[in-house]
């Protein structure tokens, strides 16, 4: 790594860490997840799947805010208010300050996940321990949960490469925010959509309007394949090369949206 | 005159910008150059395209025609910008770090060592009386007091130019009188300094060097006393020339 993206990096996570709205959302999730405790015994069965759902919830809620409010604030601000001239009067390529600030953003979002998961787990162990109907779900494996946190993780990461693409392309803060929370529910519900049409039970549509659907499925993430808790919460077995292409699709999905991202930003006029 | 003499060089520099439809356009043909070791004062009314030329130097806008070379590169380059220290107009910082993780940041994307770093920090911090607050965050700082910590950015790796975009502005009397002596001491150390401002007095005491700048066009760039024809005062005759202009 560039001395260059290591530096932003490193004041990019110092000014995520200390930003306020980073504080409320992750004060917010606690107070999810010792609500949580709660919750679970409302349930008559299936605790374990419960348990489960509503953890990785708070994971996705707590994450996505982080990306909106945090991601997307940091770098319009730069941007807008012509902060970034703080660094770009330095030796470093616009290329530099990209690829550093998302670093640093996307270490911020690690941390930010890494402790809603671990305290999640925690209250769901102190849950077991305090609540007598509440149980682990059905062949509970660490390995399928971390792989689970990592792939919301990884959404999470193609999500803020959206926010940056959309930071740089419109001129307003808000604007951006709009297009990457369209995105994200665009990303997670036309899979479904689309499910729900091919099997013509529920709604009927001409097939030119289906095959336009499944154009823009091209063009849209499909956020909902990174969404694994299916097989952790019934404890099915992982498919693994549905893993694995999943993953190479999230990695090249982001490094073309950095690439058009970089692209833009290079040619913006600071003003 | 070599490039290597002028580490600003401009030739024919040209920029616009939409307003909605149409295109307005801010610098007429620019052409100008800082020698080494000068202290060389843009005046100009406001809009009159100074913050402009400046962004086109330091790359964050690029103009549609004409050559910016920074000791003899494109500004486009980011190793163009390692000797340079660049004051923006009001300058803006991450408010939740503080003074002197801002300043270790600066001095290390410029090449310099942590230990370099700290040991001018407090030094610089000092000189600008600042250091009380050097663990404070940027946040909690007054208009003025970010003002000289932007100067401090700009001037912690010891830069051979520094380019101030209105490095007066928010700055109380003792502030502006810090300024001018760090101005002049920099000059006796043989840095060159480019910089813009609307106070004419500030020109006449500090600069070898003046460019006057209206509606885009460069009126005059030549010596101080050069400036002064006929006896006139520094401001009358920035008026005149102003006026002279604005009738033709």
């Amino acid at each position: 790594m560039s001395n260059g993206i290591s530096l932003v990096a490193a004041i990019t996570i110092k000014e995520g860490l200390r930003n306020r709205a980073m504080q409320g959302i992750l004060a917010i999730a606690v107070l999810l997840c010792l609500a949580y405790i709660t919750i679970i015994p409302m349930f008559a069965f299936d605790t374990g799947k419960v348990a489960v759902d509503l953890g990785s919830a708070f994971v996705t809620v707590a994450g996505l805010a982080i990306v909106i409010f945090l991601g997307i604030a940091l770098l319009t601000k730069d941007i807008h208010q012509r902060t970034v001239c703080m660094i770009l009067s330095r030796p470093i390529s616009r290329t530099d300050y990209v690829i550093g600030k998302y670093c640093g953003l996307a270490v911020t979002v690690l941390l930010a996940v890494l402790m809603i998961a671990g305290l999640t787990i925690f209250t769901s162990w102190i849950g077991t321990k305090l609540i007598l109907e509440m149980k682990p779900p059905r062949n509970f494996s660490w390995g399928v949960l971390s792989i689970s946190v990592f792939f919301q993780y990884l959404s999470l990461l193609l999500l803020m490469a959206v926010a940056f693409f959309f930071a740089c392309l419109t001129t307003s803060e808000y604007l951006s925010m709009l297009f990457t929370v369209g995105i994200y529910v665009i990303g997670n519900s036309l899979e479904t959509i689309i499910a729900v049409i091919q099997e013509g039970q529920y709604v009927k549509v001409g097939p030119a309007y289906l095959a336009i659907l499944k154009a823009v499925a091209w063009i849209f993430p499909n956020l909902s394949a990174f969404d694994l808790k299916v097989y952790l919460s019934y404890g099915l077995p992982l498919p693994w090369s549905q893993v694995g292409w999943t993953a190479a699709y999230g990695i090249c999905y982001i490094s073309l949206l950095a690439v058009a991202t970089l692209w833009i930003f290079k040619r913006k006029e600071i003003t | 005159m070599n490039l290597i003499d002028s580490p600003i060089h401009l030739h024919s520099v040209e920029k616009s910008f939409m307003q909605g439809f149409s295109c307005h356009k801010i610098l007429h043909g620019i052409s100008l150059s800082i020698h080494v070791g000068e202290v060389f004062g843009f005046i100009g009314p406001n809009g009159a395209g100074k913050s402009t030329l400046i962004n086109s130097i330091m790359g964050f806008i690029q103009p549609e025609s004409g050559e910016v070379l920074i000791n003899g590169v494109a500004p486009s380059v980011p190793q163009s910008r390692k000797y340079i220290g660049y004051l923006p107009e009001g300058p803006r910082f991450y408010e939740r770090l503080t003074a002197a993780e801002l300043l270790l940041f600066g001095g290390r994307a410029s090449g310099m060592s942590k230990a370099k770093v700290c040991e001018a920090m407090d030094l610089l911090l000092d000189k600008l009386e600042i250091l009380n607050a050097k663990d404070r965050v940027i946040g909690t700082y007054s208009k003025g007091m970010k003002q000289r910590l932007g100067l401090a950015l700009s001037l912690i790796h010891d830069p051979a130019t520094l380019i101030l975009d209105e490095p007066m502005s928010g700055l109380d009397p003792i502030g502006r009188n810090l300024l001018k002596n760090i101005i002049l001491d920099l000059k006796a150390r043989g840095k060159t300094i480019f910089f813009s401002t609307h106070i004419l007095n500030d020109v006449e005491t500090l600069c070898d060097r003046i460019g006057l700048i209206h509606q885009g066009r460069m009126l005059y760039c030549g010596d101080v006393k050069g400036f002064k024809e006929n006896g006139m005062g520094f401001e009358d005759r920035f008026m005149q020339l102003i006026s002279t202009a604005g009738n033709g």
